[in-house]
C-alpha cells in the first residue's frame, strides 16, 4: 500500500560545554550526568533493542558538537562512572529505607535501571556512547546531523565570519568523530536570519529545519505549508516544524508528558529527605538538588499520589496511538490536496525523553513499534532519504524565525541577558582582524589564536542567555560569558603586543580543551579553504574584452587583479581576451594564463568586432579544450564578451557566472538608439543565462534585477578591489600634516550628477570655521564652466582650483597633501574614487547615494550627506577639518577596511565561493 | 586569572551603533562614541533616533536623548516588516547630524499575519482561499493530548 504520508522524528541533543577539571565535584556538570542516565542512555538502549528486533524505526538525531566532545571527554566520562557508583549507593540505602513502604518497589527499580546504565555504558559501550549512535547510523536506522560549534544562537551573532565559523567548528568536529560529514544542520533554537541559508549552502549542507512561521512567513508563501520542503535561494532544503505534533508533546497544558499518571518531575528525594541522609549522594555535597529518586505521579492535586509504573506505560502507550492516529489523520487531509505525499516534522529537545517526561522513551518506542507493526499510512523516513526521492519544488525567501517563546529572540535578547552582545560582538570582530593580520601564524602565536577562537565560540553559546533568561543558576551563566570573554580579550591583547603567557595560554588550553582541531582561519575574511566541505573548481575561464596591457576602463584592471588573486588561492586561470598590437598571443603573467585573439575592426564595424572577438575567443577556447584543459567554470565580464560565454558554457556543459561592471541603460540613464537596445538585449541575455550574476554593489543589483527581470537571489554582489600599492600607498602613512590652508579635493566628471556644485555652495560656510581652506576640483566635463561661474557667484573662485585632467602620478600627489576628500555625488552607481581616496588615507565625505553609500559606514570610515545639501555637507568637511583626532580615527577604519573587504585576495575568496556554488549545483 | 569575573568594559573606545531585531515589534541598540566623536559632540545634545525605510529614505519614528557616550536602548511598538536604521548625532537649528549609522535590520512580519494555505479548500469557506492555521487545522479535526489528560 502507498504511504498517505511521512513522518520524521527529529531529536536534538545539546548540552553546554561544562567542564572543570579544576573542581572534583562541580554542580553543573551534573546536567550532563543526569541527561546521560535519564535520556541519552535510555534512548540508545531502545533504539538497540529496536534494530535487533528487527522494527525497522528512522530517526533524525540531531548531537551538538559540545554534547559530542563531552560524550568523548576522558575526564567527564570517568567522572560520570563515579557519579553512577554514587547513585548506587543511593539506591541500596534507598532499599534497605523504603522496606515495608509503599516506595520500595519503585526504590528496586530504580537500583535495577542504574545497573543497566552501569553495565551498558561501562561493559557495552566501553564509556563511548557515541559509537554507539554511529553504528545505528551505519545500519540506517539513525541520520545523526549536528548545529553550531558551542549552540551559537545565529540570528545574534553578528559577522558573517562568526556565523560560519560557528557552522564550520561545528561541521568539522562531527566529521572528526563519525568519519564523514552530515547533510543536514540543525539551527541553534531553531534560529533563522537571512542569509544564514547562504552560509549553509557554502559549507556543503543540504538542509535544515526551522520554526512552523519560518515557512508561513516566507515569500512567496509555500503553497504546501509545511508539509513540504521548500528550497532557499542558495540551494539549500529547509523543512518547517509541524505545530500540531509539537503541541500536543511539548505544550505545557495539553501535552502529554503533563498527565496525571505521568511521573513528577518536581518531587525528588534530594530536595526532601533530611541533609544528613541526602548529602553524601549530593554531586556537589553543598547544595540539594535532583537525584533521580522520584516516588510520586502528576496526580492532579495534592497530597501527590505515589507513581505506579504500569498505569504510566499504559498512559504512554495511549499516548502513543493517539500521536500516530493524527499523524494519520493529517497525512489523509493533506495528501489530498498537495502534489506530493505530506511531510510532518516532529522536532524535539532529546532531553524531554526521559529527563522532563520520564515516559518520553517509552512513549517512542511504543510510537515506533505501533508505525512499523499497526499501519501503513505513515512512513517514518529521515530528511535526506525524503530529499533523495522528492526534491522541493518551491524556491522561497524565508523569513526570521525561532522556536522560542513568541517566536523570534526574545529569549536570548531580554534585559537580562543583552549585556552580553556587546562583548561578543567586539570579541567577533578582533578576531577576524587578528586572523587577517596573522594568516599564517605558528607555534605559541598560533595556539594563542586557536584559542582565542575557542574562548570566542564558548562565550557565544546560547545556553548562557537562556539561563540568564530563566533566572535559574543565573550566576554560572553569568560568569561563564565574562571568564570566556575576559581569557579572549586577555590572549587578544597578547597577540596584538606580541608578548604570550605561555603559562596563562596553557592553563586555558587545558579548561576549555573543546576542538582541538580547530583552526583560528575559520574567521578571515579570505577564508575559502578546503574545509568549506564543497569542492571549489579549480580551472576557470575568464573572458574579459580588455586585459593589460589593454586597458579602456576599469574592467582591465579588475580581471587583472581578480586572476591573479585566483592564483594565490591555488586556481589555474585562464584568460582569453582581445589582442592589441604588441602584445603577445600567449603567455603567462603571474601565474595567469593569457591567449589574445586578434581582430580588427574595431573603429570602422565596432558590432561586427565584438561578433568576431566572441567567435575568435570561442575557437580558441575549444582548441585549449581539446588540448586536455578541462575548464571548471566559465565567467564571463560584460555583454562584450556574452556570447562567447553563453556558447562555450553550453558546449561544454559547465557552470556561467557573469560579472556586470555597468548597464548600458545606467550609463546613458535609459536607451535611446538601436546600437544601446542592441547592447541592452545582450546585456538582458547573458544576465537571464547567467548561473549567476555578480556585480560590484547592492545599487547595481537591484538595477540588473529591474533592467532583466532577473531575481535578486541570482545576484552576489562583490564589491570591486582597490589596490594600494597603485596609489604609491606602500602601508600606514597616517594623515597629511595640519596645514593653515587646508585642501579639499575632488576628483571626477564634472558633470551635475557628481555634485560638484554642492562642495562649491558648502565652500563659505566651511570658510567660516576653517579661514584658509582651499578646494581642488580635478576632472574635465561640460558642466565647468557652470562650477566656475558659480565659484564666483558665491565668492569662492580665490578659493578654488580648477585643474582640470590629472594623470596617475598626479592624482597621487594630490592624494598625498588633501586634507579631506569630497565626493558629493547625486548618482553613483559604484564610486571607485572613494575607495581610492579612503586607500590614500585621506578622509571622505561622500553623497548618500548608491555604490558610494554602501562602500562608507557613517562615523566610522567616513562621512555620508544626503545629496544636494551644501550646508549639511559644510558640517562634515569642517568637523574633519577641525577634529584632527576625528579625521585621523576614520582614517585608520578606512585603511583597514581596504585591506580586508576591499583587498583583492578577499574578493577572490568569494568569488570562489560564487565558483563553489554554481560548481555543486551543477554536479547535482 | 582564569576565573576573572569581574564586570567586562563596557567601552571599547571604538564608535559602535548597532540595531538588533528582537521580534517583530521590538528592536534593540547599543551604541558607544570614541573620544573622538565626543569631540564633535562637545556643547551639543546627542541624539539616538530609530528611522524606517520609506519610499527609499529614512524617515525618524522615535528620537531620544541619552545621557550616556556608551549605552543600549529597546525601541517598542515598531512596525513588523520594516525596515529600520538607528543614527546617532546632534541637532542644531532644526537639523539632525548623524555621526553614527547602524546597519539596516528588517524586522519579520507579525504573527498575526501567519497565514496557512490551505490548497482547494472545499469542506468549508471559498475553496482555494487562504486560511489561518488553526482554521485549517479544526478542518482537519485535529485535537491535542488534552483529551487523554484525564
Amino acid at each position: 500500500m502507498v504511504p498517505e504520508g511521512y513522518l520524521f522524528v527529529v531529536l536534538h541533543a545539546h548540552l553546554p560545554f561544562v567542564r572543570h577539571p579544576e573542581k572534583e565535584r562541580q554542580l553543573e556538570e551534573n546536567w550532563f550526568y543526569q541527561a546521560l542516565t535519564e535520556c541519552y542512555l535510555p534512548l540508545l538502549e531502545l533504539f538497540h533493542r529496536l534494530a535487533r528486533e528487527g522494527v525497522g524505526f528512522k530517526l533524525t538525531l540531531s548531537l551538538s558538537p559540545t554534547l559530542i566532545t563531552m560524550l568523548t571527554d576522558e575526564l567527564l566520562t570517568r567522572r560520570y562512572v563515579a557519579y553512577l557508583e554514587r547513585l548506587l549507593r543511593l539506591a541500596a540505602a534507598e532499599k534497605e529505607r523504603t522496606a515495608g513502604t509503599e516506595v520500595h518497589s519503585l526504590a528496586l527499580l530504580y537500583e535495577e535501571r542504574l545497573y543497566r546504565n552501569h553495565d551498558l555504558f561501562v561493559n557495552a559501550c566501553g564509556k563511548n556512547i557515541l559509537s554507539g549512535f554511529a553504528a545505528l547510523q551505519e545500519q540506517g536506522f539513525l541520520e545523526i546531523i549536528t548545529t553550531c560549534a558551542t549552540h551559537g544562537y545565529l540570528p545574534l551573532v553578528r559577522s558573517r565570519e562568526a556565523r560560519r565559523a560557528q557552522i564550520l567548528a561545528g561541521l568539522d568536529l562531527y566529521a572528526r568523530h563519525f568519519g564523514r560529514r552530515p547533510q543536514g544542520f540543525w539551527l541553534p533554537e531553531c534560529g533563522y536570519a537571512p542569509g544564514v541559508d547562504e552560509l549553509l549552502a557554502t559549507c556543503g549542507i543540504r538542509y535544515f529545519f526551522v520554526e512552523t512561521h519560518g515557512i508561513l512567513n516566507a515569500s512567496p508563501p509555500p503553497p504546501c505549508g509545511v508539509y513540504a520542503p521548500v528550497l532557499t535561494a542558495a540551494g539549500v532544503a529547509a523543512f518547517g516544524r509541524d505545530p500540531d505534533s509539537s503541541q500536543q508533546v511539548w505544550d505545557r497544558q495539553v501535552g502529554y508528558p503533563g498527565d496525571y499518571w505521568y511521573r513528577e518531575y518536581y518531587r525528588d528525594i534530594g530536595y526532601e529527605l533530611p541533609w544528613e541522609y541526602i548529602e553524601p549522594f549530593l554531586p556537589s555535597g553543598e547544595v540539594r538538588t535532583d537525584t533521580g529518586f522520584k516516588y510520586h505521579r502528576i496526580t492532579g492535586s495534592e497530597p501527590k499520589g505515589v507513581y505506579e509504573p504500569e498505569m504510566a506505560r499504559e498512559r504512554a502507550a495511549a499516548h502513543a496511538a493517539h500521536f500516530l492516529y493524527h499523524r494519520q489523520r493529517q497525512a489523509a487531509y493533506w495528501s489530498q490536496y498537495l502534489e506530493h505525499k505530506p511531510v510532518i516534522v516532529c522536532p524535539y529537545d532529546a532531553e524531554l525523553f526521559g529527563h522532563w517526561w520520564y515516559e518520553g522513551p517509552q512513549w517512542l518506542e511504543f510510537l515506533f513499534r505501533k508505525v512499523h507493526y499497526d499501519q501503513n499510512a505513515v512512513v517514518l523516513t529521515t530528511p535526506s532519504e525524503y530529499l533523495a526521492a522528492n526534491p522541493p519544488a518551491v524556491t522561497v525567501t524565508l523569513s526570521h524565525s525561532s522556536w522560542g517563546e513568541e517566536g523570534y529572540s526574545k529569549v536570548w535578547l531580554n534585559p537580562a541577558n543583552d549585556w552580553i552582545y556587546r562583548h561578543t560582538h567586539y570579541a567577533e570582530a578582533r578576531m577576524t582582524e587578528l586572523c587577517d593580520l596573522h594568516p599564517e601564524a605558528e607555534g605559541v602565536l598560533r595556539r594563542a589564536l586557536n584559542q582565542a577562537a575557542r574562548e570566542l565560540l564558548l562565550a557565544q553559546a546560547s545556553d548562557w542567555a537562556f539561563i540568564l533568561h530563566v533566572g535559574s543558576t543565573a550566576e554560572y551563566a553569568a560568569r561563564r560569558v565574562k571568564e570566556h570573554v575576559t581569557r579572549f580579550n586577555r590572549l587578544a591583547d597578547e597577540i596584538l603586543a606580541g608578548r604570550i603567557s605561555e603559562e596563562a595560554l596553557g592553563e586555558m588550553e587545558a579548561a576549555d580543551n573543546i576542538f582541538p582541531a580547530l583552526d583560528y582561519r575559520i574567521y578571515s575574511r579570505f577564508f575559502s579553504g578546503e574545509s568549506l566541505q564543497v569542492r571549489v573548481p579549480r580551472q576557470v575561464l575568464l573572458l574579459s574584452w580588455e586585459y593589460p596591457p589593454h586597458i579602456v576602463g576599469g574592467l582591465g584592471r579588475h580581471v587583472y587583479d581578480l586572476s591573479r588573486a585566483l592564483v594565490s588561492f591555488g586556481n589555474e586561470v585562464t584568460v582569453v581576451t582581445a589582442q592589441v598590437s604588441g602584445s603577445r598571443v600567449t603567455e603567462e603573467v603571474d601565474g595567469v594564463v593569457v591567449h589574445r585573439v586578434p581582430v580588427e575592426g574595431y573603429e570602422s564595424d565596432f558590432l561586427g568586432w565584438v561578433t568576431r572577438l566572441n567567435e575568435e575567443m570561442v575557437a580558441v577556447a575549444r582548441r585549449l579544450w581539446d588540448r586536455e584543459t578541462r575548464f571548471e567554470v566559465i565567467h564571463g565580464h560584460d555583454w562584450l564578451v556574452g556570447a562567447a560565454a553563453q556558447e562555450l558554457a553550453g558546449r561544454f556543459a559547465l557552470p556561467l557566472v557573469v560579472t556586470i561592471h555597468a548597464t548600458e541603460y545606467g550609463r546613458y540613464q535609459g536607451i535611446y538608439n538601436d546600437l544601446q537596445y542592441r547592447i541592452h538585449s545582450a546585456e538582458r541575455s547573458l544576465a537571464r543565462s547567467a548561473d549567476r550574476v555578480i556585480c560590484c554593489s547592492n545599487y547595481m543589483a537591484q538595477e540588473i534585477s529591474r533592467l532583466f527581470d532577473v531575481p535578486l537571489t541570482k545576484i552576489t554582489v562583490i564589491p570591486n578591489g582597490v589596490d594600494p600599492g597603485s596609489l604609491g600607498i606602500g602601508g600606514w602613512r597616517g594623515l597629511a600634516p595640519p596645514s593653515e590652508a587646508p585642501e579639499v579635493l575632488f576628483l571626477g566628471r564634472l558633470v551635475p550628477e557628481k555634485g560638484v556644485q554642492d562642495l562649491i555652495r558648502a565652500l563659505p560656510l566651511v570658510a567660516e570655521r576653517v579661514p584658509g581652506v582651499t578646494a581642488v576640483i580635478c576632472g574635465q566635463g561640460p558642466y565647468e564652466g557652470e562650477l566656475k561661474r558659480l565659484a564666483a557667484e558665491v565668492g569662492v573662485f580665490r578659493r578654488v582650483r580648477f585643474a582640470g585632467f590629472v594623470d596617475g602620478a598626479a592624482r597621487n600627489r594630490l592624494l598625498q597633501e588633501a586634507a579631506v576628500a569630497v565626493f558629493p555625488s547625486h548618482y553613483e552607481p559604484f564610486g571607485i574614487v572613494a575607495l581610492e581616496a579612503m586607500a590614500a588615507q585621506v578622509p571622505v565625505v561622500v553623497g548618500d547615494t548608491g555604490g558610494l553609500s554602501e562602500v562608507v559606514e557613517q562615523g566610522i570610515d567616513g562621512f555620508k550627506v544626503p545629496p544636494g545639501q551644501p550646508e549639511v555637507l559644510a558640517r562634515y568637511i569642517s568637523e574633519v577639518l577641525t577634529n584632527r583626532s576625528l579625521a585621523e580615527e576614520i582614517c585608520r577604519h578606512a585603511w583597514r577596511k581596504v585591506c580586508s573587504a576591499y583587498s583583492w585576495r578577499h574578493i577572490a575568496a568569494v568569488t570562489r565561493e560564487v565558483y563553489a556554488r554554481v560548481g555543486s549545483a551543477w554536479q547535482e | 586569572m582564569l576565573n576573572a569575573t569581574d564586570q567586562l568594559p563596557v567601552e571599547k573606545g571604538e564608535n559602535t551603533l548597532v540595531l538588533l531585531v528582537q521580534s517583530p515589534r521590538v528592536l534593540f541598540t547599543y551604541w558607544e562614541v570614541s573620544a573622538a566623536v565626543r569631540e564633535s559632540l562637545k556643547g551639543r545634545e546627542m541624539v539616538l533616533r530609530l528611522c524606517m525605510a520609506e519610499n527609499g529614505r529614512f524617515s525618524p519614528r522615535e528620537v531620544v536623548a541619552p545621557p550616556f557616550f556608551a549605552g543600549d536602548w529597546y525601541f517598542r511598538d515598531v512596525i513588523p516588516g520594516g525596515h529600520y536604521r538607528c543614527e546617532l548625532g546632534w541637532t542644531e537649528n532644526g537639523g539632525f547630524y548623524p555621526l553614527l549609522y547602524s546597519e539596516v535590520v528588517e524586522t519579520p512580519p507579525d504573527k498575526a499575519a501567519w497565514a496557512f494555505p490551505v490548497p482547494g479548500r472545499r469542506v468549508a469557506g471559498k475553496a482555494g482561499d487562504p486560511a489561518p492555521f488553526v482554521e485549517a487545522a479544526r478542518e482537519v479535526g485535529i485535537s491535542s493530548g488534552v483529551l487523554w489528560k484525564k
